[in-house]
């Protein structure tokens, strides 16, 4: 398959190019330069900023998942000193335009405060505004309000059937969307494979859980009439009209300030109800307001629950285990609003098929609102919920053929030599080595010694199993995942462009401008700073990094979708090529020499073979701003550099969409192995070894990535055993809290020997690829095998997640 | 999360601590403040009044006597965990007290906190209760000693009056030959207890001469299940212990969104055969 090369793409590539074993700061594993001052508790987050005359903010929140709301009485708590302001849905109705929601159905409407009705528990119903939070939270308590309770929208195949009562009346239906894709011959692929198996899954609601909760403060200035925001979230910069759309003011009035965040996984994606909240509050009283969620708000009122799925799905294979056709049935219970559509299931779609050759693909969706908190991002945006559901088909294949569970994967992977590999939906992988990756597991891990080890173990009465699963990661993505569902989509696709600025200051100082809210807790600092080394030959640790409000900055998307390290390395290095290239061109001229005889060497620029023919950037960046005499005539003074970088390689739908087009092209692969010891008289699951290996393209930070990959194995594990949103039959959150929303302690999570394998990819700069989400993408799945096999003298098959301790006891008991 | 407005105060002396107690109506002590503060920022608890007892001296000692244990009430559980002197006399106090939080909640967290907030996990309640000891508590107008036994009522309720302080806690001396077992279960390492089963046997002529066994969250609070009828004058061999798990038969643990009384029921019984496994070996190396 020919896929011309987007001519930026060689261009930001300079001349480092793809797999360049010349790189001499990209792959290097430096400390990140982000640690210090978050180290040493010097970070700054959003708790830590305080405004003169700041005010905080509280909110009251439903205690009904679906009730009309009669009347509220806030008389006594705006009668309690301390209290400025008190304000309810009556309020927003007077004062507000809707949230902004990329959903394509107009009938779904979410306000920052309900309005009329309460769709999920812990909705918010009234805010107060106070001297202290203590204050506000005082008066939340005298605020009285009378509910009619509504039945509650909860099981949501009931929810689709006619005369369910409605979480959205103007929508008229609870069934927000449906449709079936089909690529391929699926029907006939069916038909003439040898054997199939089908199975009943179910993926339960979690959510991600930073540590620093969603936070912001609003700080409107009448006289200017500017509305300033520091948010510990800002990305999503050329969507800012969105919430000054809500806010009712101009978005040129509005300022976004990035606040450092301490982690989101998708809980701060496009994260607009907490700082339009902010902002709206200072709006109405007149003075900066605080509003930090508290972890229980975090818990029940973010916007980001993960994916909560019912699947029917089959595989159909033939008897030497060749994989045919895989048709996949999902009913989403999407909660009470739908903010980014049916996105997850766009990037479930990417690579649906994951590693494997399956040429055929049947995929339906039911998109379910109930009377929850709303799906929104988690890691993985649904991808990692359609991996595992691939992964339990493919073990039960292997276990209805009495097939090893590795022969059977390896037997169906793509080959090195077929890519770029368009899938049957159209998406692409860009380059790949699968089974290169497979070799270097299977010899990290040593499988034949853990296989023969789990067989003497059961013969012992141990209960030892292993675990084998592999994954795509796509990362990058474009917005159509968003819309293609949909043949008359309501708005054509954005690039989700990212961009940078440099500037090199008379001192020779390097300052890197970011112009989207990066630091989630990850490393986007230390990639630039490689970055920047890489280009212009000068220590990491000197680049200075500053990041542009809104007002000041260019189109940028944030991280999300494993696509940050990516996109920012392609902005900075679009902006270096031409920092560059303005830098030679004043050596030469200073210096009397060929542009092309030039080098970026020891900070600075030198003619090659000639050490003593060098200047600084200081020199050139004085010459630069100060002396246009120094300057070749046709140049203008200065020496700032900025860059937009689209998203390198993306294609159309077609118009009947049978075909996608490419959407999530930069994909990663990985496998991880595993042993289980599982006590079956406890539940308890101890791990004895766990090994994982990726690919995700030239490497920019093993450490980096690394701790990339643990985490989101973490987070994996959490989702496989830990972690879930138990309601009672009113549609109440019972474990709103970390007493009872159990995540994984470090005490609980594997020691992992990790390696890397470098497929770089040919379309972006340097051949990175996204790899933000992989361990989540693997974990769910390898629990579920590992268990699986360490109970299987049970005839446990696994179909739904968290695998409990309380389900292995009763497993083990014979229930 | 913020609490509800309180009146604080931080005596210096037991008579103060006490005298806030008779005269407040509606207050909470404040120790170790791990399970107090969380709740309160829950606003799942609104006292009126907090009376700190951090600073109260004179009940932060422990003296080890003729193998008896005696513990202060502001004993840190992290101090009782790691004195070795304990732990040669009562070695279940270190292992079952090392399950009570995390290394470093134990440092802020209290003997007698845990013993009077009666948490249905609490470890320190289980081994009061197995180990025969006694509490003594105050007020203003007198001092009692209670066994362990009649001290816990129900989760977080026990026969502690309004006006009344926890200052210490005795554990008496073990019999020699006396082996512990101690089993757990929680959903992550060292979580709250789904459940668990604290054991002692005590060995002479090479039978079981006395044996206690304790339950965590078989019932609302530390349930005693007289083994000694079932054990004593025997090899705690299998099949004594399966005796013991029959008896076991009629539990019915409570149910909450943590487990479902059927598991509870299925973890008491495996645990109870790892404890008292446990403390029969152990009292066979107490006695060699």
């Amino acid at each position: 398959m020919e896929i011309e090369q987007d001519p930026n793409a060689s261009r930001i590539a300079g001349d480092t190019a793809p797999g360049d074993a010349g790189l001499r700061w990209i792959g290097k594993s430096i400390n990140r330069v982000e640690d210090p001052r978050f180290l040493r508790g010097e970070g700054r987050y959003i708790d830590d900023i305080t405004l003169p005359n700041m005010l905080h903010a509280a909110i009251k929140r439903s205690p009904h998942a679906h009730a009309r709301i009669k009347s509220i009485d806030t008389s006594k708590a705006e009668a309690l000193p301390g209290v400025v302001r008190v304000l309810t849905g009556q309020d927003v109705k007077e004062h507000a335009n809707p949230l902004p929601s990329f959903s394509m159905n107009p009938g779904i409407q979410h306000d920052m405060i309900a309005i009329e009705k309460v769709r999920h528990y812990g909705e918010c119903v009234a805010v107060v505004v106070a001297e202290n939070r203590y204050i506000a939270e005082d008066a939340c308590d005298l605020i009285e309000i009378e509910y009619e309770v509504l039945p509650a929208v909860l099981d949501p195949l009931k929810a689709r059937e006619e005369g369910s009562p409605l979480v959205h009346e103007a929508l008229g239906k609870n069934e927000a969307y449906s449709r079936t894709f089909s690529f391929g011959e699926v029907d006939k692929a069916f038909d003439e494979a040898a054997r199939s198996v089908t199975v009943d899954l179910y993926w339960p609601r979690s959510t991600g859980m930073p540590m620093d909760t969603n936070g912001a403060i609003g700080d409107y200035d009448a006289g200017t009439g500017v509305l300033t925001i520091h948010a510990n979230s800002m990305n999503f910069t050329y969507f800012l009209w969105l919430i000054a759309g809500t806010l009712k003011i101009p978005s040129a009035k509005l300022k976004i300030v990035p606040v450092v965040a301490g982690g989101s996984f998708g809980s701060k994606f496009f994260m607009h109800k907490v700082p339009t909240f902010a902002g709206w509050l200072s709006l109405m009283v007149g003075k900066p307001v605080k509003y930090i969620e508290d972890r229980v708000t975090h818990i029940v009122n973010n916007d980001h629950a993960g994916s909560d799925r019912r699947y029917k799905a089959e595989l159909a294979f033939e008897d030497d285990g060749t994989f045919q056709a895989l048709r996949i049935d999902c009913v989403d219970d999407y909660g009470a609003y739908l903010q980014f559509g049916v996105g997850t299931h766009g990037n479930a779609l990417s690579q649906i098929c994951g590693p494997y050759t399956i040429d055929h693909v049947e995929y339906s969706l039911a998109a379910v609102l109930t009377n929850k908190n709303q799906q929104g991002a988690y890691r993985g945006f649904g991808a990692e919920v359609s991996n595992w559901i691939l992964e339990r088909l493919v073990d039960h294949a292997a276990h209805d053929l009495g097939m090893d569970r590795v022969e059977i994967r390896r037997k169906n992977l793509i080959q090195a030599d077929a890519f770029p590999y368009r899938t049957p939906t159209g998406n692409i992988y860009d380059s790949g080595n699968y089974p290169g990756v497979l070799d270097k597991v299977l010899a990290d891990f040593d499988y034949d010694y853990w296989v023969k080890y789990r067989d003497d173990a059961r013969k012992e009465g141990r209960h030892v199993g292993i675990g084998v699963v592999a994954s795509q990661e796509r990362s990058v993505f474009s917005s159509t995942e968003f819309w293609f569902w949909f043949d008359e989509p309501a708005f054509s696709p954005t690039s989700s462009p990212e961009s940078a600025s440099i500037q090199i200051e008379p001192t020779g100082q390097i300052v890197v401008t970011l112009h989207s809210q990066a630091m989630w807790g990850n490393s986007p600092e230390t990639v630039v700073s490689q970055v920047i080394a890489e280009e212009f030959d000068v220590d990491p640790t000197s680049v200075v990094i500053t990041y542009a409000d809104s007002q000041h900055a260019l189109p940028g998307t944030g991280p999300g979708g494993s696509r940050y390290t990516v996109m920012v390395s392609g902005a900075v290095a679009g902006a270096a090529s031409q920092m560059k290239d303005k830098i030679k061109r004043i050596a030469a001229n200073k210096l009397e020499a060929a542009e092309g005889d030039l080098e970026f060497r020891d900070g600075g620029v030198g003619v090659k073979g000639a050490p003593d023919k060098q200047l600084s950037l200081s020199d050139i960046a004085m010459m630069a701003y100060m002396f246009k005499l120094d300057l070749p005539p046709d140049m203008e003074s200065g020496l700032a550099t900025q860059w937009t970088y689209d998203h390198p390689l993306t294609t159309l739908p077609n118009a009947d969409r049978s075909d996608l087009g490419m959407f999530y092209p930069f994909v990663g692969h990985a496998w991880h192995m595993a042993v289980v010891e599982v006590d079956p008289g406890t539940g308890r699951v101890e791990f004895l070894r766990y090994s994982a290996v990726h690919d995700a393209g030239t490497v920019v930070n093993p450490k980096t990535l690394n701790g990339q990959i643990i985490g989101g194995t973490v987070q994996g594990l959490g989702t496989a055993m830990l972690e879930e949103y138990i309601y009672d039959d009113q549609g109440r959150v019972l474990n709103e809290n970390f007493e009872h929303y159990h995540l994984p302690s470090s005490m609980d999570v594997p020691t992992m020997t990790i390696g890397h394998q470098e497929t770089p990819s040919p379309y972006t700069a340097y051949g990175i690829k996204g790899a933000g989400e992989g361990g989540r993408m693997l974990t769910p799945a390898i629990m579920s095998a590992a268990v699986e096999d360490a109970l299987s003298p049970y005839g446990v098959r696994i179909t739904s997640l968290p695998i409990s301790a309380e389900q292995i006891v009763a497993w083990a008991a014979g229930d | 999360m913020k609490p509800a407005p309180f009146t604080y105060h931080a005596p210096t002396t037991i008579e103060q601590a006490l005298g806030l107690l008779a005269s407040e109506p509606d207050a909470r002590v404040l120790a170790g403040g791990q399970s107090l503060v969380p709740r309160m920022r829950l606003r799942v608890e609104k006292p009126a009044t907090i009376i700190d007892i951090n600073r109260v001296v004179g009940l932060d000692g422990i003296s080890v006597d003729a193998g008896a244990v005696t513990v202060g009430a502001l004993v840190r559980q992290q101090t009782l965990v790691t004195h070795d002197g304990v732990a040669a006399v009562h070695p279940l106090l270190r292992e079952a007290g090392s399950y009570a939080g995390f290394h470093t909640t134990r440092h802020r967290g209290t003997v007698g906190g845990s013993i009077a907030f009666a948490a249905p996990w609490a470890e320190l309640a289980a081994t009061t209760t197995l180990l025969g000891a006694t509490i003594t508590v105050r007020s203003t107008k007198a001092q009692r000693t209670l066994a362990a036994k009649d001290f816990f009522l129900g989760p977080n309720q026990t026969a502690l009056a309004a006006d009344e302080l926890v200052t210490e806690v005795q554990f008496p001396p073990a019999p020699a030959g006396t082996g512990f077992g101690f089993h757990e279960a929680s959903p992550r390492y060292r979580d709250y207890a789904t459940a668990a089963a604290a054991a002692s046997i005590t060995i002479a002529d090479g039978v079981c001469s006395s044996a206690a066994l304790v339950l965590l969250r078989a019932a609302p609070t530390p349930l005693s299940i007289d083994v000694a009828s079932m054990l004593v004058g025997r090899v705690v061999d299998d099949a004594a212990i399966e005796d013991v798990v029959q008896s076991l038969a009629g539990l019915d643990p409570p149910t909450d969104i943590e487990a479902s009384g059927a598991h509870r029921r299925r973890l008491a019984v495996t645990l109870t055969r790892r404890a008292l496994a446990d403390a029969w070996v152990n009292a066979q190396e107490a006695v060699a």
